[in-house]
Protein backbone atom coordinates (compact mmCIF):
# COMPACT_ATOMS: atom_id res chain seq x y z
CA UNK A 1 0.00 0.00 0.00
CA UNK A 2 1.44 3.43 -1.02
CA UNK A 3 1.32 6.19 1.81
CA UNK A 4 1.79 9.60 0.65
CA UNK A 5 4.17 12.12 2.87
CA UNK A 6 2.07 15.59 2.69
CA UNK A 7 3.72 18.82 3.97
CA UNK A 8 1.93 19.04 7.45
CA UNK A 9 0.68 22.21 9.28
CA UNK A 10 3.26 23.00 11.69
CA UNK A 11 1.62 25.85 13.94
CA UNK A 12 -1.69 28.08 13.91
CA UNK A 13 -0.11 30.61 11.18
CA UNK A 14 2.07 28.55 8.74
CA UNK A 15 0.94 27.60 5.09
CA UNK A 16 4.16 27.13 3.46
CA UNK A 17 7.61 25.62 4.59
CA UNK A 18 11.11 24.98 3.01
CA UNK A 19 12.01 21.44 2.55
CA UNK A 20 15.25 21.61 4.19
CA UNK A 21 16.80 17.63 3.89
CA UNK A 22 15.68 14.58 2.92
CA UNK A 23 17.58 11.90 5.47
CA UNK A 24 17.01 8.96 2.36
CA UNK A 25 17.74 8.57 -1.39
CA UNK A 26 15.07 7.21 -4.12
CA UNK A 27 14.56 3.31 -3.47
CA UNK A 28 15.54 3.14 0.08
CA UNK A 29 14.01 1.39 3.26
CA UNK A 30 12.64 3.25 5.98
CA UNK A 31 10.77 2.29 8.89
CA UNK A 32 8.11 3.79 10.76
CA UNK A 33 9.33 6.28 13.59
CA UNK A 34 12.53 7.28 11.16
CA UNK A 35 13.30 10.40 10.34
CA UNK A 36 13.08 11.15 7.01
CA UNK A 37 13.19 14.94 6.24
CA UNK A 38 13.77 18.18 8.18
CA UNK A 39 11.47 21.10 7.57
CA UNK A 40 11.56 24.76 8.17
CA UNK A 41 9.12 26.99 9.23
CA UNK A 42 9.46 30.96 9.92
CA UNK A 43 9.59 30.00 13.77
CA UNK A 44 11.33 26.19 14.04
CA UNK A 45 12.92 23.51 12.41
CA UNK A 46 11.16 19.94 12.69
CA UNK A 47 11.90 16.61 12.35
CA UNK A 48 9.29 14.53 10.20
CA UNK A 49 9.03 10.90 11.09
CA UNK A 50 7.72 8.43 8.95
CA UNK A 51 4.37 6.84 9.60
CA UNK A 52 4.80 3.70 7.94
CA UNK A 53 7.53 1.29 6.74
CA UNK A 54 8.50 0.50 3.05
CA UNK A 55 10.42 1.91 -0.15
CA UNK A 56 11.11 5.59 0.14
CA UNK A 57 10.09 7.74 -2.75
CA UNK A 58 10.80 11.63 -2.40
CA UNK A 59 9.20 13.64 -5.35
CA UNK A 60 9.69 17.26 -3.47
CA UNK A 61 13.51 18.70 -3.23
CA UNK A 62 15.31 20.18 -0.80
CA UNK A 63 15.46 23.56 -0.42
CA UNK A 64 12.22 24.27 -2.07
CA UNK A 65 9.37 26.02 -0.67
CA UNK A 66 5.91 24.23 -0.41
CA UNK A 67 2.00 25.08 0.94
CA UNK A 68 0.85 22.80 3.38
CA UNK A 69 -0.60 19.89 2.14
CA UNK A 70 1.65 19.66 -0.95
CA UNK A 71 2.48 16.00 -2.08
CA UNK A 72 6.39 15.44 -1.89
CA UNK A 73 6.79 11.56 -1.79
CA UNK A 74 5.75 8.10 -0.61
CA UNK A 75 6.21 5.13 1.48
CA UNK A 76 5.37 1.74 -0.60
CA UNK B 1 -1.87 2.90 48.55
CA UNK B 2 -5.66 3.09 47.90
CA UNK B 3 -7.48 0.56 46.92
CA UNK B 4 -9.64 1.10 43.27
CA UNK B 5 -11.33 -2.11 42.22
CA UNK B 6 -10.50 -4.23 39.29
CA UNK B 7 -13.11 -3.27 37.69
CA UNK B 8 -12.65 0.49 38.08
CA UNK B 9 -8.67 0.11 37.25
CA UNK B 10 -9.78 -1.61 34.08
CA UNK B 11 -12.41 0.91 33.18
CA UNK B 12 -9.33 4.43 33.85
CA UNK B 13 -7.06 1.77 32.00
CA UNK B 14 -9.51 1.70 28.78
CA UNK B 15 -9.82 5.52 29.00
CA UNK B 16 -6.17 6.74 29.68
CA UNK B 17 -5.36 4.25 26.36
CA UNK B 18 -8.43 5.66 24.39
CA UNK B 19 -7.07 8.95 25.32
CA UNK B 20 -3.38 7.94 24.37
CA UNK B 21 -4.19 5.90 21.09
CA UNK B 22 -6.15 9.11 20.06
CA UNK B 23 -3.21 11.30 20.35
CA UNK B 24 -0.67 9.14 18.61
CA UNK B 25 -2.92 8.87 15.80
CA UNK B 26 -3.43 12.17 16.02
CA UNK B 27 -0.13 13.30 15.44
CA UNK B 28 0.93 10.56 12.82
CA UNK B 29 -1.87 12.11 10.88
CA UNK B 30 -0.61 15.46 10.87
CA UNK B 31 3.14 13.82 10.34
CA UNK B 32 1.69 12.52 6.97
CA UNK B 33 -0.08 15.85 6.16
CA UNK B 34 -3.14 14.12 5.97
CA UNK B 35 -5.44 16.58 8.38
CA UNK B 36 -4.29 19.71 8.73
CA UNK B 37 -5.61 21.38 11.76
CA UNK B 38 -4.25 22.46 15.04
CA UNK B 39 -3.55 20.16 18.15
CA UNK B 40 -2.30 20.47 21.37
CA UNK B 41 -0.69 16.87 22.08
CA UNK B 42 -1.39 15.25 25.33
CA UNK B 43 1.08 12.86 25.67
CA UNK B 44 1.88 12.68 29.32
CA UNK B 45 -0.95 13.64 31.13
CA UNK B 46 -3.36 10.90 29.95
CA UNK B 47 -3.61 9.45 33.30
CA UNK B 48 -4.68 12.89 35.05
CA UNK B 49 -7.38 13.09 32.66
CA UNK B 50 -8.80 9.71 32.43
CA UNK B 51 -8.74 8.83 36.43
CA UNK B 52 -10.41 12.49 36.84
CA UNK B 53 -13.26 11.47 34.25
CA UNK B 54 -13.66 7.79 35.75
CA UNK B 55 -14.93 9.86 38.63
CA UNK B 56 -18.10 11.65 37.05
CA UNK B 57 -21.45 10.26 35.71
CA UNK B 58 -22.13 11.12 32.28
CA UNK B 59 -24.78 13.88 33.91
CA UNK B 60 -21.81 15.87 35.56
CA UNK B 61 -20.29 18.88 33.81
CA UNK B 62 -16.68 19.28 32.23
CA UNK B 63 -15.04 22.59 31.38
CA UNK B 64 -12.10 21.75 29.59
CA UNK B 65 -8.76 23.94 27.58
CA UNK B 66 -7.96 23.54 24.17
CA UNK B 67 -5.30 20.83 25.08
CA UNK B 68 -8.95 18.96 26.25
CA UNK B 69 -8.70 15.63 24.08
CA UNK B 70 -8.31 13.52 27.39
CA UNK B 71 -11.60 15.19 28.91
CA UNK B 72 -13.78 14.96 26.24
CA UNK B 73 -12.90 11.14 24.89
CA UNK B 74 -12.36 9.99 28.20
CA UNK B 75 -15.91 11.24 28.96
CA UNK B 76 -17.48 9.27 26.54
CA UNK B 77 -17.18 12.12 23.28
CA UNK B 78 -18.11 8.89 20.77
CA UNK B 79 -15.08 8.86 18.48
CA UNK B 80 -17.00 9.33 15.43
CA UNK B 81 -18.07 12.67 16.46
CA UNK B 82 -15.28 13.56 18.08
CA UNK B 83 -12.79 13.04 15.05
CA UNK B 84 -15.38 14.58 12.42
CA UNK B 85 -15.11 17.71 14.60
CA UNK B 86 -11.78 17.95 14.68
CA UNK B 87 -11.49 17.64 10.96
CA UNK B 88 -14.10 20.34 10.57
CA UNK B 89 -16.76 18.16 9.00
CA UNK B 90 -20.69 18.54 9.18
CA UNK B 91 -20.76 15.18 11.35
CA UNK B 92 -19.17 16.67 14.55
CA UNK B 93 -20.31 17.31 17.63
CA UNK B 94 -20.74 21.14 17.12
CA UNK B 95 -21.42 19.99 12.74
CA UNK B 96 -17.84 21.12 12.10
CA UNK B 97 -17.52 24.24 13.03
CA UNK B 98 -16.20 24.37 16.61
CA UNK B 99 -12.55 22.81 15.72
CA UNK B 100 -10.40 20.84 17.98
CA UNK B 101 -10.12 24.21 19.74
CA UNK B 102 -14.11 24.15 20.66
CA UNK B 103 -15.29 21.13 21.16
CA UNK B 104 -19.28 21.09 22.86
CA UNK B 105 -20.76 17.71 23.63
CA UNK B 106 -23.49 18.23 26.38
CA UNK B 107 -24.79 14.50 25.94
CA UNK B 108 -21.92 13.72 27.84
CA UNK B 109 -21.13 17.03 30.03
CA UNK B 110 -18.86 17.98 27.95
CA UNK B 111 -19.70 21.87 28.19
CA UNK B 112 -16.97 24.05 26.77
CA UNK B 113 -13.80 24.12 25.81
CA UNK B 114 -11.98 27.30 25.83
CA UNK B 115 -9.25 28.53 23.65
CA UNK B 116 -8.47 31.36 26.00
CA UNK B 117 -5.97 30.01 29.04
CA UNK B 118 -7.59 30.65 32.47
CA UNK B 119 -11.00 31.36 30.78
CA UNK B 120 -13.07 28.35 32.01
CA UNK B 121 -12.97 28.88 35.49
CA UNK B 122 -15.58 31.35 36.03
CA UNK B 123 -17.84 29.04 33.17
CA UNK B 124 -17.43 26.32 35.45
CA UNK B 125 -18.68 28.38 38.42
CA UNK B 126 -22.03 29.73 36.28
CA UNK B 127 -22.50 25.78 35.60
CA UNK B 128 -21.65 24.79 38.83
CA UNK B 129 -24.43 27.77 40.01
CA UNK B 130 -26.63 26.73 38.10
CA UNK B 131 -26.59 23.18 39.26
CA UNK B 132 -26.47 24.96 42.78
CA UNK B 133 -30.00 26.78 41.92
CA UNK B 134 -31.67 23.93 40.12
CA UNK B 135 -30.54 21.31 43.13
CA UNK B 136 -29.88 19.14 40.37
CA UNK B 137 -26.80 16.92 41.87
CA UNK B 138 -24.33 17.55 39.02
CA UNK B 139 -20.60 18.35 39.88
CA UNK B 140 -18.34 20.82 37.53
CA UNK B 141 -14.91 20.32 37.12
CA UNK B 142 -13.18 22.69 35.14
CA UNK B 143 -9.17 21.67 33.93
CA UNK B 144 -6.94 23.78 33.06
CA UNK B 145 -3.15 24.32 33.29
CA UNK B 146 -0.26 25.98 35.05
CA UNK B 147 -0.46 28.99 33.24
CA UNK B 148 -4.23 29.75 34.18
CA UNK B 149 -3.53 29.80 37.66
CA UNK B 150 -1.20 32.76 37.12
CA UNK B 151 -5.03 34.95 35.06
CA UNK B 152 -6.76 37.15 37.04
CA UNK B 153 -10.20 34.67 36.23
CA UNK B 154 -8.37 31.95 38.21
CA UNK B 155 -8.50 34.08 41.46
CA UNK B 156 -11.79 35.42 41.17
CA UNK B 157 -13.56 31.88 40.41
CA UNK B 158 -11.47 30.52 43.34
CA UNK B 159 -12.58 33.04 45.84
CA UNK B 160 -16.82 32.61 44.40
CA UNK B 161 -16.84 29.00 44.46
CA UNK B 162 -15.57 28.82 47.97
CA UNK B 163 -17.87 31.63 49.18
CA UNK B 164 -20.91 30.19 47.55
CA UNK B 165 -19.52 26.57 48.51
CA UNK B 166 -20.75 25.59 44.86
CA UNK B 167 -20.10 22.40 43.84
CA UNK B 168 -16.91 22.52 41.87
CA UNK B 169 -14.11 20.94 41.26
CA UNK B 170 -10.39 23.13 39.92
CA UNK B 171 -8.30 20.23 38.46
CA UNK B 172 -4.69 21.86 37.70
CA UNK B 173 -2.49 19.79 35.48
CA UNK B 174 0.52 21.27 36.19
CA UNK B 175 2.82 19.93 33.11
CA UNK B 176 5.41 22.62 34.33
CA UNK B 177 5.05 24.72 31.04
CA UNK B 178 2.50 27.81 30.57
CA UNK B 179 2.49 26.92 26.84
CA UNK B 180 6.35 27.81 25.98
CA UNK B 181 7.14 28.70 29.42
CA UNK B 182 8.42 26.59 32.13
CA UNK B 183 6.93 26.87 35.89
CA UNK B 184 9.86 28.50 37.69
CA UNK B 185 9.67 31.38 35.48
CA UNK B 186 5.94 32.35 35.56
CA UNK B 187 4.86 31.34 39.36
CA UNK B 188 6.09 32.37 42.07
CA UNK B 189 5.48 29.93 44.29
CA UNK B 190 5.71 26.44 44.65
CA UNK B 191 2.74 24.64 44.41
CA UNK B 192 -0.85 25.95 42.83
CA UNK B 193 -2.79 23.59 45.37
CA UNK B 194 -0.98 25.63 48.20
CA UNK B 195 -3.07 28.53 47.16
CA UNK B 196 -6.59 27.20 48.14
CA UNK B 197 -5.62 28.21 51.70
CA UNK B 198 -5.91 31.79 50.90
CA UNK B 199 -9.43 31.45 49.64
CA UNK B 200 -9.97 29.36 52.47
CA UNK B 201 -10.72 26.27 50.07
CA UNK B 202 -9.35 22.69 50.07
CA UNK B 203 -6.39 22.34 48.38
CA UNK B 204 -5.12 18.72 47.39
CA UNK B 205 -1.52 18.02 45.84
CA UNK B 206 -1.53 14.52 44.03
CA UNK B 207 1.03 13.01 41.76
CA UNK B 208 -0.43 12.84 38.09
CA UNK B 209 1.32 9.76 37.28
CA UNK B 210 -0.14 7.46 39.90
CA UNK B 211 -3.75 6.12 39.44
CA UNK B 212 -3.89 5.40 43.24
CA UNK B 213 -3.55 9.23 43.90
CA UNK B 214 -5.49 10.70 41.00
CA UNK B 215 -8.83 8.83 41.40
CA UNK B 216 -9.12 8.63 44.83
CA UNK B 217 -8.07 12.41 45.13
CA UNK B 218 -10.50 13.48 42.45
CA UNK B 219 -13.51 10.84 43.80
CA UNK B 220 -13.36 12.51 47.05
CA UNK B 221 -13.42 16.14 45.73
CA UNK B 222 -16.56 14.77 43.65
CA UNK B 223 -18.14 13.49 46.50
CA UNK B 224 -17.95 16.73 48.51
CA UNK B 225 -18.92 19.05 46.10
CA UNK B 226 -21.73 16.79 45.57
CA UNK B 227 -23.13 16.42 49.29
CA UNK B 228 -22.59 20.66 49.10
CA UNK B 229 -19.18 21.05 50.76
CA UNK B 230 -18.20 23.18 48.79
CA UNK B 231 -15.22 23.04 45.99
CA UNK B 232 -11.69 21.40 45.92
CA UNK B 233 -8.57 22.77 44.28
CA UNK B 234 -6.57 19.61 42.87
CA UNK B 235 -3.23 20.18 41.67
CA UNK B 236 -2.06 17.35 39.73
CA UNK B 237 1.55 16.79 38.82
CA UNK B 238 2.36 15.96 35.53
CA UNK B 239 4.54 16.37 32.52
CA UNK B 240 3.91 17.40 29.04
CA UNK B 241 6.17 15.36 27.10
CA UNK B 242 6.01 17.52 23.19
CA UNK B 243 5.76 21.24 22.50
CA UNK B 244 3.05 23.47 23.02
CA UNK B 245 0.84 22.34 19.81
CA UNK B 246 2.36 19.89 17.22
CA UNK B 247 5.01 21.38 15.09
CA UNK B 248 5.99 23.63 17.74
CA UNK B 249 9.58 24.07 18.68
CA UNK B 250 10.72 22.68 22.04
CA UNK B 251 14.17 23.14 22.66
CA UNK B 252 13.84 25.14 25.65
CA UNK B 253 12.53 21.90 27.39
CA UNK B 254 15.88 20.47 29.00
CA UNK B 255 17.38 17.25 28.05
CA UNK B 256 17.17 16.52 32.06
CA UNK B 257 13.67 17.18 32.05
CA UNK B 258 12.57 15.42 29.30
CA UNK B 259 15.00 12.44 30.58
CA UNK B 260 12.99 12.64 34.17
CA UNK B 261 9.94 12.75 31.97
CA UNK B 262 10.40 9.61 30.33
CA UNK B 263 11.30 7.90 33.84
CA UNK B 264 7.64 9.44 35.18
CA UNK B 265 5.74 8.30 32.29
CA UNK B 266 2.22 7.02 33.25
CA UNK B 267 1.33 4.81 30.81
CA UNK B 268 4.19 2.01 31.83
CA UNK B 269 3.31 2.77 35.25
CA UNK B 270 -0.33 2.59 34.76
CA UNK B 271 0.17 -1.07 32.88
CA UNK B 272 2.41 -2.16 36.07
CA UNK B 273 -0.53 -1.37 38.41
CA UNK B 274 -2.72 -3.42 36.07
CA UNK B 275 -0.36 -6.61 36.04
CA UNK B 276 -0.14 -6.46 39.64
CA UNK B 277 -3.87 -6.76 39.73
CA UNK B 278 -3.94 -9.91 37.60
CA UNK B 279 -4.69 -8.59 34.27
CA UNK B 280 -2.91 -10.46 31.68
CA UNK B 281 -1.10 -8.56 28.88
CA UNK B 282 -3.11 -10.11 26.35
CA UNK B 283 -6.43 -8.23 28.04
CA UNK B 284 -4.64 -5.50 28.22
CA UNK B 285 -3.57 -5.29 24.32
CA UNK B 286 -7.30 -6.58 23.16
CA UNK B 287 -8.20 -3.66 24.83
CA UNK B 288 -5.71 -1.04 22.91
CA UNK B 289 -6.75 -3.10 19.77
CA UNK B 290 -10.42 -2.54 20.40
CA UNK B 291 -9.75 0.99 20.77
CA UNK B 292 -7.08 1.12 17.72
CA UNK B 293 -10.34 -0.10 15.22
CA UNK B 294 -12.69 1.72 17.21
CA UNK B 295 -10.38 4.74 16.14
CA UNK B 296 -9.78 4.00 12.67
CA UNK B 297 -13.13 3.21 11.59
CA UNK B 298 -13.46 7.05 13.43
CA UNK B 299 -11.13 8.85 10.97
CA UNK B 300 -11.92 6.93 7.96
CA UNK B 301 -15.19 8.29 8.17
CA UNK B 302 -14.95 11.71 9.18
CA UNK B 303 -11.92 11.94 6.49
CA UNK B 304 -14.79 11.07 4.04
CA UNK B 305 -17.63 13.36 5.61
CA UNK B 306 -18.40 17.09 3.90
CA UNK B 307 -17.25 19.87 5.20
CA UNK B 308 -19.72 22.43 6.06
CA UNK B 309 -21.30 24.36 3.50
CA UNK B 310 -21.78 28.77 3.02
CA UNK B 311 -25.40 28.32 4.13
CA UNK B 312 -24.17 26.93 8.02
CA UNK B 313 -22.55 30.27 8.46
CA UNK B 314 -25.94 32.25 9.88
CA UNK B 315 -27.06 29.04 11.58
CA UNK B 316 -26.32 28.09 15.00
CA UNK B 317 -25.66 31.58 15.92
CA UNK B 318 -27.59 34.49 17.75
CA UNK B 319 -30.87 34.41 16.41
CA UNK B 320 -31.92 37.83 13.44
CA UNK B 321 -27.84 37.00 12.25
CA UNK B 322 -27.50 38.59 8.90
CA UNK B 323 -28.38 35.43 6.14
Amino acid sequence: MVSEIRIPKLGMSALEVTLLEWMFGDGETVSEGDIIYTVATDKTTVEIEAQSSGIFHPSGSEGEVYQVGDLIGTIE
Amino acid sequence: MSTIDRARLLDIYTRTMKVNRTDEKFRSLLMQGKVAVMYYCVRGQELVSAAAMAALTDDDYVVCTYRGQGEQTAKGIPAELWWAECLGKVTGTCKGKGGTMHITYPAKGIMVTTGVVGSGLPIANGLAMASQNNGDGKVTVVSFGDGAANIGAFHEAMNMAQLYKLPVVFLCQNNRYGEHTAFADHTSSESISARASGYGMRGVLVDGNDVHQVYPAMQEAVDRARAGEGPTLIEAMCYRMMGHFFGADFSYMPPEHLAEMQREDPLPKLRKVMLEHQFSAEELDAVVAGIDAEIDDAVTMALAADLPGAEELAIDVLEGAPA
